[in-house]
């Protein structure tokens, strides 16, 4: 009976999130109508996604409505506490390269994390490819978390490979990187939540620095790179 | 100069000017980022009290910072030099600045004259926080102590900071309250000024 609970959630999931953005039917939103699709498929009914009436559903919001709309702090907080980690990290590793691994990893734990919260208040479905889901990145992510709008740029040939730009980065007020810390980057733990981030939604990305204001250059750049998309592994079809 | 986002570079830190400090993030992005700190630094101890003093000396770090910030900012580069005055600057601006509010109390402790209690009803940092049975008495408001010391000793108040959970009548969630012990040398200073 668990189990059979599991598959049904995971089939109801699996649906909201490979629906086309085309046919934009479904949101994946925690609203009554998921609530009430669940107890619809618990109690037997067939699940039926396609003739579900369609008058609560609304698009993709954009970064500065949803910025508007959720709680927030005041960045000096934000920037400061994580500044207390970058030094603790310094003092217990020592190496600069160690702590570069570190932020990275705290990052990909915060990505795979909030990756849910970004498809439930954004109403994003599936990006149709690897362009959008940049774009995605940058005009919706940053905006609803970070307060801040980055751009997207540097296309490669085959659309697997970008650079995303941010003119403003709330990490890194008050920061200075001493000739100690030369090889670090201060902001790994943001490529880290990037790359967890897109790999609970399928793709297998790496993530690098190109440019950073904090050694001397112009802007902060973002390079993702599309390594391979991971199939999906349950065998469903919303349009069959 | 036609340039798009050029920013003014700046060779030092100290040489930009101060913003308001009006900037936000949202606050799951804080909520992410303190629950990395705290998860990092539980496996860097083993036990509650090594575990709070990490969190404490993470939030003196910030502290330290908030004062030197804050003095410039709204004090026109003025030190609190009196007990009284240096508690309500981190009852009221403090708090205000980092938490978007004045802390909910401020108290003068009633046994020991060294005493002094700040309390939050829901502390930002313990809002999405449940501390499991075996981990006891362990409070995330530690990295909260850690600032307020942070700020205390940094404008000369030595004091001893320490985070407690007070169940409250009525409410599911007890309230946070902040202990500050002053070093006797404070108390002895502060008579000597007098009232």
């Amino acid at each position: 009976m668990g189990r059979c609970i599991r598959l049904v959630l995971l089939a109801l999931v699996s649906a909201c999130l490979s629906s086309r953005r085309s046919q934009s039917r479904t949101s994946f939103s925690s609203d009554n109508r998921s609530a009430d699709l669940i107890s619809a498929q618990l109690t037997g009914t067939k699940l039926d996604l396609q003739s579900r009436p369609m008058s609560r559903v609304v698009g993709p919001r954009s970064g500065d409505a949803i910025f508007a709309s959720v709680e927030r702090v005041n960045a000096e907080l934000f920037t400061l506490t994580y500044g207390a980690i970058v030094r603790q990290l310094l003092t217990d590793l020592e190496e600069v390269d160690e702590v570069n691994k570190q932020l990275d990893q705290m990052g990909y734990n915060i990505g795979i994390r909030l990756i849910d919260e970004f498809l439930a208040k954004s109403n994003v479905t599936r990006c149709v490819d690897f362009r959008e889901t940049a774009e995605v990145i940058a005009k919706v992510g940053f905006k609803m978390f970070l307060g801040v709008t980055a751009s997207v740029t540097n296309w490669d040939a085959d659309g697997t490979c970008c650079s995303i730009v941010l003119e403003d980065n709330p990490l890194v007020d008050f920061v200075e990187l001493p000739d100690t810390c030369q090889g670090l980057y201060y902001c790994n733990i943001l490529s880290g939540v990037i790359r967890g981030a897109l790999e609970m939604v399928s793709m297998k990305t790496e993530v690098t620095w190109l440019r950073d204001m904090l050694r001397g250059d112009d802007i902060f750049e973002l390079q993702v790179k599309l390594l391979k998309q991971v199939p999906e592994e349950y065998p469903y079809k919303d349009d069959e | 100069m036609i340039g798009v986002g050029k920013m003014k570079q700046y060779s030092n830190v100290l040489d930009k000017p101060l913003n308001k400090g009006k900037q936000e993030v949202s606050l799951s992005a804080f909520a992410f980022l303190f629950s990395e700190l705290v998860q990092y630094n539980q496996t860097q101890v083993d036990n509650i009290a090594e575990l709070e003093r990490r969190l404490e000396d993470a939030g003196y770090a910030v502290g330290a910072r908030v004062l030197e910030l804050l003095c410039h900012r709204e004090k026109g580069n003025r030190k609190e030099t009196r007990l009284l005055g240096i508690l309500s600057f981190v009852h009221s601006t403090v708090w205000k600045v980092l938490f978007g509010k004045v802390a909910d109390s401020l108290e003068k402790g009633t046994e020991h004259e060294d005493e002094y209690m700040i309390s939050e009803k829901e502390l930002l940092v313990n809002r999405f926080i449940s501390i499991p049975k075996d981990m006891g008495t362990f409070n995330c408001g530690a990295f909260v102590a850690g600032i307020v010391r942070g700020v205390l000793d940094s404008a000369g108040f030595p004091a001893v900071v320490t985070a407690h959970f007070v169940p409250m009548e009525g409410q599911q969630r007890p309230r946070t309250t902040i202990l500050i012990k002053f070093a006797e040398e404070v108390l002895r200073r502060e008579a000597r000024l007098g009232g």
